[in-house]
């Protein structure tokens, strides 16, 4: 790893000053002196532990979380979910951990503390120094879902999250002078929601809203909360509801959409509505955002400042001297114009995404066949329907299974507690029997035939 | 098979077209189950669906802002009492 040389150290903040509003909760102002005194109250009590998985769902408490966990150097996990089985996992093979929430809902099996009230804590000018981190020290583990039930980490360092907003940010032009305001509708857990919600924002002097609007008339109130400009930090599916319902939204810098990639349609159509640019990310949880495009200029991503693409015999890999490990070689299919240019193709036929998660076809098919009662059986994604104007309707697995005796009821609740609901079958189907041809393969044909088909009735 | 009147069936028509559930029974939703979680197993994803379905149907946006968004959501009965309140 070299994440710059081992002395570099990076701020928390950006140049700026103690008055700069770093976030805006349920109408208050927090400013950066205010904050770093209450990272450093947080801090003192943090439980003495290694490791923290920080659950805050609001945006300014999660800040507040990472800040803490820096400072007390204990390393945030983001597991691929919270499903039972993820999080005992989880806690199998990092016992010292345990769980920041600001809900009175926490993962089940894990020590928990609630993020205290600090309505009264003083700002401190002094505290923002103290806000400052080896380019080196380790601030996440990351995690994929593998091929076999188990899911792969990734170590990420607190360098490499800075140079990652910073290039990110200067994708997007954004100016760290001008500072500005940003709202999300996406968690900050999810690797897209880390670096566009919370260390872009750090690195460029702009205000987070503490909220995470979900419906369009939501994501209005939020956007008009303030008197300057937006950058809107979302996704397909929030930007295809926002284009169906054609509510349309004043204010805006600028629209970010990434998890996955935006149809021309939609991007031209949400343009349009809002009187904007939208941006799109390309990442992954082992890169994090690596690259950019503007739908209505090409379809070509361009990578950030010092990230570097190539074809190798492995696959698709990226480099960047501020990764842990690098190259990182990613599962998507893409041809690679040159070093900084790429577009996606086609698709691996084994890697699923939907609604910024992904899974392996061949892990989800794993935990079907495990369960009790099944005799054969497979996951399917159908072809994508397209609705014209807005886009695509995300689309769900279907599954097929034979298994007498078992009811739809029974294997659901059974797959719920390995699998991501987004990938529960819809439809789950009972079959006598899976096409499978001569040499035991199942035919893409034959399963969208089956798809089609009426169910047995069992 | 449940008790549900004209206005429940006519959103759980609503719910199964638009969320894909073709393999679902009108007379299979329970109007007192959850909509979310445990009774049809809906996620957020689904909860954008429905409101543009909603909002296409029925001509009112839904909002989370009121803080009654869970209740809204909470069953067949609950939405279709929501829509025939709200409906333009």
């Amino acid at each position: 790893m070299n994440s710059g040389k081992t002395t570099d150290r990076f701020s928390f903040f950006c140049a700026g000053s103690p008055e700069d509003i770093v976030a805006i909760d349920n109408g208050k102002e927090i400013n950066r002196a205010q904050f770093a005194a209450r990272a450093v109250d947080l801090a003192s009590k943090l439980p003495e532990k290694s490791y923290i998985v920080n659950h805050c769902q609001n945006r300014y408490h999660f800040m507040l979380g990472l800040a803490a966990a820096l400072l007390k150097k204990q390393i945030s996990l983001f597991p691929p979910g919270k499903i039972p089985q993820v999080i005992k996992r989880l806690i199998s093979q990092y016992p010292d951990v345990y769980c920041l929430s600001d809900q009175d809902e926490t993962l089940a099996g894990m020590d928990s503390l609630k993020i205290p009230e600090q309505m009264d804590i003083e700002g401190n000018e002094k505290n923002i120094a103290e806000l400052v981190f080896p380019a080196d020290q380790i601030v996440a583990v990351a995690f994929t879902s593998g091929s076999t039930g188990e899911p792969k980490p990734y170590i990420k360092v607190w360098g490499g999250y800075v140079r990652e907003a910073i290039g990110a940010g200067k994708a997007l032009g954004l100016d760290a002078k001008k500072g500005g305001y940003l709202v999300a509708t996406v968690p900050p857990q999810h690797m897209y929601g880390f670096v566009a919600s919370i260390m872009l924002p750090l690195q460029h002097r702009y205000v987070i809203n503490a909220d995470q609007p979900f419906f369009p008339e939501d994501i209005k109130h939020a956007i008009a909360a303030r008197a300057e400009t937006a950058l809107f930090v979302t996704t397909p599916i929030h930007l295809r509801a926002c284009v169906m319902e054609q509510t349309k939204i004043d204010g805006l810098e600028m629209i970010l959409s990434s998890t996955a990639p935006l149809d021309a349609s939609l991007s031209d159509n949400a343009e349009a509505l809002f009187s904007t640019q939208v941006q799109e990310f390309y990442g992954s949880t082992e890169t994090g955002a690596i690259a950019s495009r503007r739908q209505a200029d090409n379809d070509v991503w361009k990578t950030f400042e010092d990230v570097t693409v190539g074809l190798t015999d492995e696959g698709f890999a990226v480099y960047a001297d501020y990764f842990y490990q690098s190259p990182m070689l990613l599962p998507d299919n893409v041809e690679v114009h040159n070093e900084s240019e790429f577009v996606l193709f086609g698709r691996n036929t084994d890697l699923i995404k939907i609604a910024g998660k992904r899974a392996l076809l061949s892990d989800l098919n794993h935990h079907l066949l495990a369960i009790d009662g099944i005799k054969d059986g497979t996951f399917f994604m159908p072809d994508a329907e397209n609705h014209g104007d807005s886009g695509h309707r995300e689309t769900r697995l279907a599954a097929f299974v034979v298994a007498p005796g078992l009811s739809k009821n029974a294997l659901l609740d059974q797959l719920r507690t390995n699998i991501d609901p987004v990938f529960l079958p819809r439809p789950l189907k009972f079959v006598d029997a899976l096409p499978r041809n001569k040499t035991g393969k199942l035919p893409r044909g034959k399963l969208l035939e089956l798809l089609g088909q009426e169910t047995i009735t069992s | 098979m449940f008790e549900t009147n004209d206005q429940e069936k006519e959103v759980a028509n609503l719910i199964i077209e638009s969320l894909n559930l073709e393999d679902t029974e009108l007379d299979d939703i329970d109007p007192e189950a959850a909509l979310f979680k445990d009774g049809l197993g809906l996620d957020s994803i689904d909860a954008l669906e429905l409101s543009m379905a909603i909002s296409q149907k029925y001509g009112f946006k839904i909002k989370s802002d009121a803080k009654d968004n869970a209740d809204i959501f909470a069953s067949l009965r609950a939405l279709a009492k929501h829509v025939e309140t709200n409906r333009v």
